[in-house]
């Protein structure tokens, strides 16, 4: 499991990194954003692990954004960034892109079926995946900023 | 008697009084409402198009319009800017709409904006200053899109690691982001539809990440064809949306939410097409 | 033996068109760089070509006179 537990932890890093260079952060906020992301992913790992707390998907992604929003508010006023710069593209690994593209694809289904058995599966498909989606992004983000509104004195004056 | 004297930031109506008083003004760097106004609300609209979150829009003008002795009261829309700028010594106000500036999130011209407004708050820089400053940071160039394009792939064939995928998918997800991605910045280069974009850039993807099910390379096809498309994700502006909503913006949340919904459904189209081609199911 | 599949189609089809892209950018890329140094063909304006001394060396500057009409 520790191998599993620093592999998900490496990967995390390179993936924030990337998806970070597509919203063309400053070069000094690569360094934070793959340090904090890291430390966030492989925090939903462990939540989510079943040998350790075996939380659920929504629960597990929101204790791993307070970790990282806290890791966000007191590294941004040593990189002199808005706590967002580093905030938004460590979230980036943890956002439930499959999810959210499944949703799609079940409700597409959904209208080829002339069942009202199949039709009732993948519009079930569509609710689950659509709702989860939803809820993980709700918990990220609740988790995200509550450290940046708890602790305003210092995120919004990273830039002064 | 005629007095001469210098003046900085005086109101109209200041003027009209040292006029009646046989003093002639100097206007050393005079600056009205408006042309503070019209600052500050090309500031905002590059700020908003640069991916800032409403509360972080609003905090950044309201400090920049104190500096300047004003008040700023803005509504943000989807789309552009409406905002009032009054001069708190007098009745003066000034009223403009500005269009978003930049589509592209640039986190780089976010906190270069979002310093600008400490130094103005903190009388580093007076109006000239500020604007110089400001017209560097708008031209500051983005990213090397190699660059970008090399990290956006190993991202995403990371990203196939992480949900469990073998070598040989990661391999296929690496080359499947990498024309993609490729495709995604001809395309951008091109100003073709953003929607378009999206369902090409699916489609390529995920026909490419089927490799693994088509010659039975490795041993995961499903997660490689599943990941080969998640660099076309809108993370950021799913996480904006979510975050206005929460600071009470709600009609620039819900078009934010939407922008990213409809990205997300055209990203669907393609890998469904894809999928189809490919005679793979997405269950 | 491999069966041409729509499947299989599909993948050389999108394979073979994002290769060609790359190439045909590249080389435009390239092709580019070299025609900025040197025309070997290019097409002339007639002003080059019957150029009389004389002429005016703008077109935009000629100023039409409404006085001289009358």
């Amino acid at each position: 499991m520790i191998g599993e537990f620093f592999q998900d932890a490496l990967f995390a890093a390179i993936a924030a990194i990337g998806f970070a260079a597509i919203s063309n952060p400053p070069r000094k906020a690569y360094l934070y954003c793959a340090l904090i992301a890291a430390i966030g992913h492989s925090a939903r790992f462990l939540f989510m692990h079943e040998s350790v707390f075996s939380l659920h998907i929504v629960i597990a992604t929101f204790f791993a954004s307070l970790i990282v929003g806290l890791l966000a508010v007191f590294l941004s006023p040593v990189a002199r960034m808005p706590a967002e710069t580093c905030l938004f593209p460590s979230l980036l690994p943890m956002v439930p892109g499959i999810y959210a593209y499944r949703a799609f694809g079940a409700l597409v289904l959904c209208l080829y079926q002339v069942q009202e058995g199949g039709f009732n599966h993948y519009f079930f498909l569509f609710a689950s995946n659509g709702l989860v989606c939803l809820f993980i992004l709700l918990g990220m983000v609740i988790g995200a900023t509550t450290p940046i509104f708890l602790l305003k004195n210092i995120s919004f004056q990273a830039t002064r | 008697m005629t007095r001469f004297m210098t003046a900085r930031m005086m109101t109209d109506n200041e003027i009209a009084s040292f006029n009646k008083e046989n003093t002639i003004v100097v206007f050393e760097d005079y600056y009205s409402v408006k042309d503070i106004c019209l600052f500050i609300s090309e500031y905002a609209a590059w700020l908003l198009g640069a991916g800032a979150t409403c509360i972080r829009l609003e905090r950044n003008v309201g400090r920049i319009a104190r500096a300047f002795n004003c008040d700023a009261i803005m509504t943000i829309m989807p789309r552009h800017i409406h905002l009032t700028v009054s001069n708190l010594n007098s009745l003066d106000s000034y009223t403009c709409i500005a269009d978003i500036r930049t589509a592209t999130i640039s986190f780089d011209i976010n906190t270069k904006l979002s310093e600008l407004s400490w130094a103005v708050a903190d009388g580093k820089l007076d109006f000239k200053g500020a604007k110089s400053v400001f017209s560097d940071i708008i031209s500051t160039p983005p990213s090397d899109v190699r660059m970008v394009l090399a990290l956006a792939s190993l991202a995403n064939a990371s990203f196939c690691r992480l949900f469990g995928g073998d070598w040989a998918a990661v391999v296929i997800v690496l080359f499947a982001t990498l024309a993609g991605y490729y495709l995604k910045q001809v395309l951008c280069e091109y100003k073709t539809d953003i929607r378009l974009v999206f369902i090409l850039c699916a489609f390529v993807s995920s026909v490419l990440g089927a490799t693994d099910a088509l010659f039975g390379v490795g041993s995961t096809p499903e997660i490689a064809i599943g990941t080969s498309v998640l660099y076309l994700v809108p993370g950021i502006p799913f996480l904006n949306s979510f975050s206005d909503m929460l600071a009470g913006h709600y009609i620039c949340s819900f078009s934010r939410f939407m922008h990213a919904v409809i990205l997300t459904a055209c990203l669907s189209i393609g890998l469904c097409g894809g999928m189809v081609m490919m005679g793979m199911g997405m269950f | 033996m491999i069966v041409l599949s729509i499947p299989l189609l599909t993948w050389f089809v999108i394979a073979s068109a994002m290769c060609v892209l790359v190439i045909v950018r590249i080389c435009h890329k390239n092709y580019c760089h070299i025609r900025h140094d040197r025309h070997l063909f290019e097409i002339g304006s007639e002003r080059e070509e019957f150029y009389i001394p004389g002429d005016k060396l703008n077109p935009d500057d000629e100023v039409y006179d409404c006085e001289d009409d009358d």
